[in-house]
């Protein structure tokens, strides 16, 4: 598939609807997502903001990047070498390895790291604070876009509180006018709020982790939302972690919850999301709605017509049976 | 109302207003540029305060400054950008002033408060609820000689509110000029005013609340202080 390169407005957005019962897939429009749904469906959409998670290090005299997992306060990072994001993470160089209680320079500032992950050796908890994660950082970034990105342009139109340290895309172009055009059709949208972290980091060991542990929060009313819905719908797969994680334990803590083909989904009845591709762990959690023969059957119809993939891609809308 | 978030607080009208909020039990997260007017104000106006130093005109430093407020408060009722600069003083003709020196002034009132506008309204429209508000001036409705860059920009974040109150229902969008008040701004602008004829910010701030109790999307309100 061709890679959306730059952020895209919600008009020119392509969304492939694909129902677990059905081999017919459709083409249409995103400004055209209201007619996909009925009164009494209940949209929830993450209402993370995306910190600029990506910060200078220098270590061991090498000069390198932190990506942070999760919250800045938790410390959990991945290191990286020299280079720069316009290399595919997978060709940069590995940082030099540290050990507990080793300097790492972050922004100019000595910290110490308090831990070395059993995971990989270049997932470290250091002590950062989120006003310092603001005041340096900034988002990570992709090589196959060809400039670098602001903050502005990886947040949802409705973002709140700096929880996720990649943006959560499916909502993107989720504009308030569109929330508005669902209202009106009796479609209640709610949020939930979800730490989603990194997508890839280029170390295979620690990418056939992902993804690891994340926070989430949902709120009471949400709940009751979903409890009442005809119908639940997730704005990206992250809003099917959290959702998923409340139905099997508390509505906020942190969620180790790996959802694939075998997961039995007790709450989410349809996933909006991006377009993936086999080898993706998104492409593992959409097999949880459509088995995975006609996920592929899917894939291969988005590539004939041209839609585009990655963050600023286009959307699949996933309706699972009942 | 509980949480609220205002622009220009290290003096004048946004400091008042800001305290009002505080006296109110309201959660306050204000922004200026940083200064020890701001380091004062975290003291006086106690722990419901939090006080961000950002440059309104920057406005990558106000995205960053979004995501901290929601990280201090959780979410946002209410939105008041009061930070405003005249440009360069003592005023002057509009053909003395340079196109450099037009856009810094749309920087601070116009383009720079966007970038804020557009990180906290759009959670605002998804709760379906929240208040936006802009300072605006008799300048924005009045030709006054060498007020251009000033009047130019307030006219036209009247003009951009009452769109944006066209185009998002569940949101308030109102502007409000707050009248002459004795500030620093005011002093700058006309040094020889008799300050006696001009309104406290701390009556202002007051009148402000007030209003936003029964104030309608998309209208100017003009506020009325008794003395
Ligand atoms: N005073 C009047 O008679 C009058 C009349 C009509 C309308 N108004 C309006 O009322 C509002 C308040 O005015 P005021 O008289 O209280 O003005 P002021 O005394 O000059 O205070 C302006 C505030 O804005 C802040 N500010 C200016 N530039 C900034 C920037 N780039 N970034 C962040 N903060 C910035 C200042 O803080 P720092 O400089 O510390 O950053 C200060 O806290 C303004 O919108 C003004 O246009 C005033």
């Amino acid at each position: 598939m061709t890679a959306a390169v730059l952020p895209r407005p919600s008009l020119v957005q392509r969304l492939l609807v694909v129902h677990a019962g059905d081999d017919a897939v459709f083409d249409g429009k995103f400004l055209d997502l209201p007619q996909w749904f009925e009164p009494g469906d209940v949209l929830v959409v993450n209402d993370a903001a995306t910190l600029p998670a990506s910060l200078p290090m220098h270590v061991h005299g090498v000069s390198g990047e932190l990506r942070l997992v999760g919250a800045p306060e938790e410390g959990w990072v991945v290191l990286f070498g020299p280079g720069s994001w316009r290399e595919a993470t997978e060709d940069r160089a590995a940082p030099p390895s540290v050990v507990v209680g080793d300097v790492v320079q972050v922004a100019n500032r000595p910290v110490p790291v308090l831990e070395v992950s059993d995971i990989s050796p270049r997932l470290v908890r250091l002590a950062l604070t989120l006003d310092e994660v603001l005041v340096h950082g900034r988002p990570v970034q992709y090589s196959y876009v060809p400039r670098s990105l602001q903050l502005d342009e990886v947040q949802t139109p409705y973002a709140t509180r700096p929880w996720a340290t990649e943006m959560p895309s499916a909502g993107r172009v989720l504009t308030p006018h569109l929330v508005h055009a669902l209202r009106e059709r009796g479609v209640r949208v709610v949020s939930v709020t979800h730490g989603a972290g990194l997508s890839a980091t280029g170390d295979a060991g620690l990418d056939a982790a992902l993804p690891l542990p994340e926070r989430y929060e949902v709120p009471q009313a949400t709940w009751d939302a979903v409890t009442g819905a005809k119908r639940v719908v997730a704005v990206g797969t992250s809003v099917v972690r959290a959702l998923e994680s409340a139905a099997r334990g508390p509505l906020a803590g942190v969620t180790a919850l790996k959802i694939g083909p075998q997961t039995k989904l007790s709450v989410v009845d349809a996933l909006l999301s991006g377009m993936h591709e086999p080898g993706e762990s998104h492409f593992q959690m959409m097999a949880a709605f459509v088995d995975l023969e006609r996920l592929r059957r899917a894939v291969r119809h988005a590539e004939q017509e041209g839609y585009c993939n990655h963050e600023f891609g286009d959307s699949t809308l996933l309706f699972r049976d009942r | 109302m509980q949480t609220a978030v205002i622009t220009g607080v290290s003096r004048g009208l946004g400091r008042a207003i800001a305290l009002t909020l505080t006296n109110h039990g309201v959660r306050v997260v204000g922004i200026a540029r940083p200064s020890v007017e701001l380091d004062g104000l975290v003291g006086e106006a106690g722990p419901l305060f939090t006080a961000i130093a950002a440059d309104v005109a920057d406005p990558d430093a106000m995205v960053r400054a979004a995501a901290s407020t929601f990280a201090a408060l959780g979410h946002v009722d209410l939105l008041v950008h009061n930070a405003s600069t005249l440009g360069p003083v003592p005023l002057r003709p509009t053909l003395d002033i340079t196109a450099q020196q037009l856009a810094q002034v749309f920087a601070v009132n116009v383009t720079g408060p966007h970038a804020l506008t557009r990180r906290i309204a759009g959670a605002m429209a998804l709760r379906g609820q929240g208040t936006v508000v802009a300072i605006s001036s008799d300048a924005a409705v009045n030709a006054y000689e060498e007020w251009g860059p000033y009047s130019a920009a307030k006219a036209s974040n009247d003009h951009l509110y009452r769109v944006l109150a066209a185009e998002n229902p569940t949101v308030r969008f109102i502007t409000v000029d707050p009248g002459e008040m004795d500030t620093a701004m005011h002093a700058a602008a006309i040094p020889e005013a008799d300050v006696h004829t001009l309104r406290k910010p701390s009556q202002v701030a007051k009148a402000l609340v007030t209003l936003l109790g029964h104030a309608e999307t998309g209208v100017r309100y003009e506020l009325e202080v008794s003395p």
